[in-house]
């Protein structure tokens, strides 16, 4: 398996603890593995500087692989890490011998648009999933929906300091924000509110919570880790909007608890060549998590029909 | 019931400070005082060190018992008031003064003494989560159920008609208590003027992209809608904090209940970043400092020294939620038709709005004054020219 090492890239705000079953699983079928922790994340301390950007890490971890001797890998990630993964895919092409993503990010193309105006009328015609149809359908529920889902993303890509003091300082500042996203992102969002709390801690498990909680407190970087967002809007913003990946091979996992949802028509203005678009019946944002069986299964088959 | 404020206070503030001892900040920019990313570290440090080393809690309590302090229920609220009777002749118009987000009463502490000796009767609430008014126990306590309430309270103290006075939450309330009951106001002036998305603001933008000197007066407003270009940008910055707040107000709070220096990280920079003009050529700490030199750090410290004792700076923000999922729709729609209006405006306010555009909230404007310095909380850094304005409007409409 020397020829198809895998990069996994995780996202905001979670460490490389969330691969702490995945690696295993893949070591024991012969990959190699490598897992950064992303800037301000668990064990990579925070830049000193400013316009550490999704872009620029897309090149680190190009760089890192290189290093490694690696000039042909695959590029698998979630949240930032789906993004990041795309950037690297989309500046290095040549050494990226497969993309797979859990998270497919919004893209406001001619495709979205298109499939939301005939999803409004006719949702059973452009939506796989109920819960793909849930997130854009109905329209007037769609505003509203996104006001309540961007607003973390808005302050964080303005502010992200301004209220963090509070995680570094407070152990309960930590678990009311930080802590409180694996469990949202692990549940229904459409379901009854209490129910939901609930749910999410049964998925994510309380034990990983804490793990994660502990490695941010330990290392101290829960404010840090939110301007990746700031740096993300203000600089990466543009390309993301306009790139798209050409030939290299694509796959994308799509879990129903996932916080954004796309269908394979819209996926094909970011990716040219998507091979595997796969549907699963539990797991969210953090599926390496709460379906790991389907998410590792998923990239080892995309790694076999690719090679 | 009358209150006495010498209660916890001292216990509490001392409990601050030996966290503020032991605080984890980590100031790991080369650069921490031109952080483009919010607070920075330096402010929050230098803060906490004043906080330690310099600041007199009993200023605090000296300076909020020299007013008369109750409490009463209306509703699920237990409303705190500071209630000063004035002379005989000043009877008929009582005053009730309204503060908004993140302030308390300390807002008011020169202006009250400043108003009694005048001989006029003062009222002044603490907006709940806000001060030693608690946060309710139940949702749905928006704007429009505190102008209520204030109207309520008024009408408890005997006052049936009275002069509204109030700046950011605190003038859209007094908008809304104006607009619901308008029998009982006498005449209403804010020192923040919120903005409305109707016609005459439409066309004002429009043609001010154009021609700014026709249509603003200053430069503050002019740059407030102009150019048009950076209008969005300026916007998605301006807005970000209202967005949260609307949405998520708890999800970032408990550390500024928790801990002191994520209190001071949030609450504390307001003070003095709507204290100074906000240039964008300059570093976040140089700002920060003009602010710090025109609210003062003392004022600062008392702020945060009573959202510390009280508890209540989560709460505070929910108040956001409250109006964006209640209110909104009324605040974009009402307009104030008789009572007579005053506005004040500051240059270092954060929302300017022409006189023209001000007539889609207020059709009866008898003042629209313009001043050279202070902001957002002028009652602290332009007392005499807001103490002012209030004095000669109410002279104008009696």
């Amino acid at each position: 398996k020397k020829n198809t090492p895998i990069i996994l890239l995780h996202g905001w705000p979670s460490t490389v603890w969330e691969f702490n079953k995945s690696i295993p699983l893949l070591v024991e079928q012969g990959y190699t593995v490598v897992a950064p922790s992303l800037p301000g994340h668990g064990f990579t301390d925070p830049p000193t500087v400013t316009g550490v950007s999704p872009s620029v890490m897309a090149c680190a971890y190009h760089k890192l692989m290189i290093k490694l001797g690696y000039k042909r890998f695959i590029v698998h990630g979630g949240d930032w890490g789906a993004i990041i993964g795309s950037l690297i895919t989309y500046m290095y092409p040549e050494s990226v011998i497969g993309l797979h993503n859990t998270m497919n990010y919004m893209n406001f193309g001619w495709r979205q648009i298109l499939q939301t105006l005939v999803g409004a009328v006719f949702p059973s015609l452009v939506y796989t999933s109920e819960k793909e149809k849930r997130f854009m359908h109905p329209m007037f529920k769609f505003g509203e929906r996104m006001y309540r889902s961007f607003a973390y993303f808005h302050i964080q890509s303005v502010l992200p300091d301004s209220y963090g003091y509070g995680m570094v300082d407070s152990p309960v500042g930590l678990i009311g924000w930080i802590g409180s996203r694996f469990v949202l992102w692990s549940a229904d969002k459409y379901g009854p509110v209490p129910e939901m709390w609930r749910e999410g801690v049964r998925n994510f498990g309380i034990d990983n919570i804490c793990a994660n909680l502990a490695i941010f407190w330990v290392q101290q970087n829960a404010l840090s880790s939110m301007r990746i967002y700031y740096e993300f809007y203000w600089n990466d913003l543009e390309l993301l909007r306009n790139f798209s990946i050409p030939d290299v091979p694509v796959a994308i996992s799509n879990f129903p608890n996932e916080i954004i949802h796309l269908t394979k028509f819209t996926s094909w203005t970011t990716f040219n060549n998507i091979k595997q678009y796969n549907y699963h019946d539990h797991g969210g944002h953090f599926a390496h998590i709460d379906n790991t069986e389907a998410v590792v299964g998923d990239l080892t088959s995309f790694i076999q029909k690719i090679q | 019931a009358v209150v006495s404020t010498q209660s916890t206070g001292d216990s509490d503030f001392d409990e601050m400070k030996d966290r503020l001892k032991k605080r984890i900040v980590v100031p790991n920019l080369v650069e921490p005082e031109k952080s483009p990313y919010g607070t920075p570290a330096t402010y929050v440090n230098l803060v906490a060190d004043h906080l330690t080393d310099s600041f007199d809690f009993n200023t605090v309590k000296d300076g909020l018992c020299q007013f008369k302090h109750f409490k009463t229920v209306i509703g699920d609220i237990n409303l705190h008031f500071i209630h000063m009777v004035g002379s005989e002749e000043k009877k008929n118009t009582p005053i009730i003064l309204l503060h908004g987000w993140p302030s308390t009463v300390w807002e008011f502490n020169k202006s009250i003494p400043l108003l009694v000796e005048q001989g006029y009767t003062v009222v002044a609430p603490s907006l709940p989560g806000h001060g030693f008014t608690d946060p309710p126990t139940v949702t749905g306590v928006s704007p429009s159920v505190m102008a209520c309430a204030y109207h309520k309270l008024m009408l408890k103290l005997g006052y049936k008609r009275f002069i509204i006075h109030g700046g950011d939450f605190g003038a859209i309330i007094g908008c809304l208590l104006t607009y619901i009951y308008p029998e009982s106001v006498i005449g209403l002036h804010n020192t923040m003027n919120p903005m409305r998305f109707g016609w005459r603001q439409m066309l004002q933008t429009l043609v001010g992209a154009v021609f700014p000197s026709l249509v603003y007066t200053t430069k503050q407003e002019e740059k407030s809608m102009h150019p048009l270009a950076k209008l969005s940008e300026k916007s998605y910055r301006g807005f970000a904090y209202v967005h949260i707040q609307s949405v998520l107000p708890d999800s970032y709070g408990y550390g500024m209940v928790d801990s002191p220096v994520g209190l001071i990280g949030w609450i504390g920079s307001t003070y003095p970043l709507v204290s100074s003009a906000r240039d964008e050529t300059k570093s976040a700490m140089e700002n920060l400092q003009e602010g710090i030199k025109n609210f003062g750090l003392d004022n600062v410290c008392a702020n945060l020294s009573i959202f510390w004792c009280m508890k209540s700076a989560q709460a505070s923000m929910r108040i956001y939620y409250e109006f964006y999922w209640n209110d909104l729709e009324l605040l974009s729609n009402f307009t104030i038709p008789d009572v007579p209006v005053a506005i004040s405006n500051f240059p270092n306010e954060i929302s300017h709005v022409t006189q023209f555009a001000s007539k889609a909230t207020y059709s009866n404007i008898k003042q629209f004054n313009y001043h050279d310095h202070g902001g957002h909380f002028s009652h602290v850094d332009n007392h005499d020219g807001v103490m002012g304005d209030l004095i000669s409007f109410i002279q104008k409409i009696q």
